[in-house]
């Protein structure tokens, strides 16, 4: 009433238009920046439902839903090893309202050694990333191999002997297999299986004599004292397993492991990414959301990177799989 | 003791009515072809989210229980497994429907799948880790091997011709061929399509092998005798349920159904698909007169049924003790059980004992109550017998383009369902026998993955198979296994 009253008071009809334009254009500014995320946020998780890369989508975003008042919605695309996931995430509209988890290392892999892959590493804005899980060598407490020095001594000896377990082919795991006989000159016999579970359970049974795979997933064996690891094929040391040691030490650039993080189809506004991935930033640094990550034993592989660092890291990667998978076809054609 | 306190904990809390209710969902599920117990679990996961997960899991095994015991209806009822589960009990489950014995099938099937269920978890409670350790012993020889016994078991199910049954199963081998090699990664026979990466999804492959055929059929026969007014079976279907004594005679069957069962269901990846066969091929050999299993008797539907209720507590013992989801209900368990913070592991039975425990026993109280429901809704369920052919056939197949689409939402699949459906249709129509097609389906992929991967651990030396000694042990019950079938089918031609 007391606003009417001195919106009338003001004489110059001129003056009155300007006031009114001015409340819009704030309105309209407001709307256009102020807003994201409006309504809820689909999120396209390339892995069924309950799996790692799954269930660490689910909480985080959950957190980032309560910090940006909105809800994430997760829906499962699995097939093709993730393909199926790409390929709804690069098709979406890219309006910032649908985003997809990624994994290395079939986020990039998939378009260098398949056919008819509907999409391209450009087709994606990487948004965050969550977790970096180094690979690493395995094996039974029993086991006569004692290091990682042993083990080289060994397969050096009788390449191509010792079998190794992993995932499926051009997977993490199978390319530290690769660039063991690269880098190392270390020929160790890969063989695939349909998972982790089916890779661990053959080292445990002894069908196998090493194990490639991913610190997250050995390490209740670890802490159980049923498996040793030789290796950890990280930067440094893990503060978790501070007697295993990395290539680094050994005298080899060997770096691997297997990434989780989000992803937005190309052309979605880099503004909304960028609230998303600061968002996340926030999400992992809460301390309830540390309490439920540890309680899932997510916490020692959590290794956040924004948007443009996760980008250059994807970009690196891609060229160094690149590299690697053209070698190994021309190793296998000699 | 933990076990105990569990036991009390269960009862004094809601997870009773929850359990009744996951059982009702489940059997109603399973009923449905093409639907099932991964598709219920999965659907009611997202609704457990908030609960205590000593509520949620109990739940959650009710409705494995019921739709492992509901793909037994259908099968009984009009011949399509609902479940893949229930495939062998349609054998002789829907020849006794034929006679108008319906009643007595649903009630051994119910009777069965209860003991199943029973013992199962029982082994789960009170011989995990004991178990564990059998689970670990199986590498891709031994995988191998076991897929073998299972390819011996297609003589059994062969029918006519021995001939015919050999092709099916072929038939079914070469299906399994479609997808990515697990080997070196490379498309086979895909033809570009992403859908068919990870091979023919088999839940629709079991439609089409069941239930779009029998829809045909049902079809068929109703064109043909367009005068009269048809039902799936001619006899009066308020037959009587099977009796004590008939039970108590059935006693070796179901103990050792259920044995067996919880034994294939621990070793990760066989599971209720192949129990049943199992199941049912030991009830045949061992039976005073094998010649009249596949005519419709209710020893069939026992030693099929006790079999595949029991892989609920078999899959679970490696799960809950190594982490490792002995069947893909299992997984969804495995996830269901991350969800709530519990990750399978020792961890298990140590800091969530309560839980855990909790769990077990819902798992053998599931197979009481499924018992109570399953008994009593067993004369609501004949009533499937009376509704004519005319509205039947299409429901059927409505059911089964909906089952298409339901794994994994989508419209691809319901294709490959009419398209695959109709070349099977062709193949029944010719007397190929269906299970034989389904044995080398679920068996080629196992068979593949174990022989390849021995040869590459072993370096191509094929003695590994003969060496091992539950590989060795294997193949003496493959040979012993053949040979009894082959007495039989002599005998058979004899008669």
């Amino acid at each position: 009433m007391f606003l009417q009253k001195k919106f009338n008071m003001i004489k110059k009809p001129d003056l009155q238009l300007l006031i009114c334009f001015l409340i819009c254009a704030l309105g309209i500014f407001c709307t256009v920046f102020a807003g994201y995320p409006e309504k809820h946020v689909k999120v396209v998780v390339h892995v069924s439902p309950g799996g790692g890369t799954d269930t660490m989508a689910r909480i985080v975003l959950k957190h980032a839903g309560e910090k940006l008042g909105t809800s994430f919605i997760v829906e499962n695309y699995k097939g093709a090893g993730g393909q199926v996931g790409y390929t709804t995430l690069a098709m979406a509209e890219p309006d910032g309202y649908t985003i997809g988890t990624i994994t290395t290392m079939s986020f990039i892999s998939f378009e260098l050694t398949r056919e008819n892959v509907a999409y391209k590493f450009e087709s994606f804005i990487p948004i965050a990333r969550i977790v970096n899980d180094p690979s690493g060598i395995f094996v039974r407490t029993e086991s006569p191999i004692q290091s990682i020095e042993d083990l080289f001594e060994r397969a050096k000896k009788h390449p191509n002997r010792i079998s190794c377990s992993g995932t499926s082919i051009w997977g993490t795991h199978n390319i530290h297999c690769i660039l063991l006989d690269q880098k190392c000159g270390v020929k160790l016999n890969f063989i695939p299986f349909d998972g982790v579970s089916e890779a661990r359970n053959n080292l445990l049974g002894g069908h196998i004599d090493v194990a490639a795979g991913g610190i997250s997933n050995f390490m209740s064996l670890l802490n159980a004292g049923k498996v040793r690891a030789l290796v950890v094929a990280g930067r440094s040391r893990l503060k978790e397993l501070p007697m295993v040691p990395t290539y680094h030490e050994l005298g080899y650039d060997l770096v691997i492991g297997s990434d989780r993080g989000f992803a937005a189809p190309e052309g979605t506004p880099i503004e909304y990414v960028k609230i998303l991935s600061e968002t996340i930033e926030q999400v992992l640094q809460d301390s309830t959301f540390m309490k439920a990550a540890d309680k899932m034993l997510l916490t020692p592989i959590l290794a956040y990177l924004d948007y443009n660092e996760f980008n250059e890291y994807l970009l690196k990667l891609r060229n160094d799989v690149k590299e690697i998978v053209d070698w190994k076809r021309q190793e296998s054609n000699k | 003791m933990v076990i105990f306190e569990s036991l009390i904990h269960l009862f004094s809390s809601y997870a009773p009515l929850l359990m009744i209710l996951g059982v009702m969902f489940g059997i109603f599920l399973g009923a449905m072809p093409g639907f099932g117990a991964t598709l219920g679990i999965v659907i009611l996961i997202p609704f457990t989210f908030g609960m205590d997960p000593a509520l949620a899991l109990p739940m959650l095994a009710g409705v494995y229980s019921g739709a492992i015991y509901g793909g037994s209806i259908t099968a009984i009822m009009v011949g399509i497994p609902g479940t893949s589960a229930a495939a062998a009990t349609v054998l002789d489950g829907y020849e006794m429907t034929k006679k108008g014995k319906s009643n007595k099938a649903l009630t051994t099937a119910i009777f069965a799948s209860s003991t199943g269920g029973f013992i199962g978890g029982i082994s789960l409670l009170l011989l995990a880790t004991t178990l564990s350790k059998f689970t670990l012993k199986f590498g891709p020889a031994e995988y191998f091997m076991l897929s073998l016994f299972g390819l011996t078991i297609i003589a059994t199910v062969v029918g006519e011709s021995i001939t015919k049954g050999i092709v099916a199963g072929l038939i079914g081998l070469l299906i399994s061929m479609v997808g990515i090699d697990p080997i070196n990664g490379q498309d086979r026979f895909t033809f570009g399509q992403m859908y068919l990466v990870d091979g023919f999804p088999l839940i629709p492959v079991i439609l089409a092998l069941f239930a779009f055929p029998r829809s045909l059929e049902m079809i068929h026969e109703i064109f043909a005798n367009r005068k009269e007014k048809l039902t799936v079976s001619k006899f009066d279907i308020s037959g009587t349920v099977i009796s004590f004594k008939e039970l108590k005679g059935l006693w070796r069957t179901l103990i050792r159904s259920s044995i067996l069962g919880t034994f294939i269901g621990m070793i990760p990846g066989a599971g209720a698909n192949i129990a049943c066969w199992i199941g049912y091929s030991e009830a045949r050999r061992k039976s005073k007169h094998p010649e009249k299993f596949g005519t419709g008797i209710y020893e069939g539907v026992a030693a099929a049924e006790a079999a595949n209720n029991s892989t609920e507590g078999g899959s679970l013992i490696p799960m809950l003790t190594l982490s490792i989801p002995g069947s893909s209900a299992a997984a969804v368990m495995f996830g269901a059980l991350m969800i709530h913070g519990m990750v399978p592991g020792p961890m298990l039975f140590t800091k969530y004992a309560m839980t855990t425990y909790t769990y077990i026993w819902a798992i053998i109280f599931n197979s009481i109550i499924l018992l109570a429901i399953g008994y009593y809704g067993s004369r609501l369920f004949a009533n499937f017998a009376r509704v004519p052919l005319m509205i039947l056939a299409p429901i059927m197949l409505l059911v089964t383009m909906l089952g298409a689409f339901a794994t994994r939402q989508l419209v691809f699949d319901v294709g490959l369902t009419v398209v695959l459906g109709t070349i099977f249709y062709l193949f029944s129509l010719a007397k190929f026998p269906m299970p034989a097609i389904l044995l080398g389906v679920i068996l080629g992929p196992i068979a593949e993955k174990g022989f390849r991967r021995a040869m590459l651990i072993s370096h191509n030396d094929w003695t590994i198979f003969f060496t091992r000694p539950i590989c060795l042990i294997i193949l003496l019950l493959c040979i012993f296994s053949l040979y009894v079938s082959l007495k039989i089918m002599r005998k058979e031609k004899n008669n």
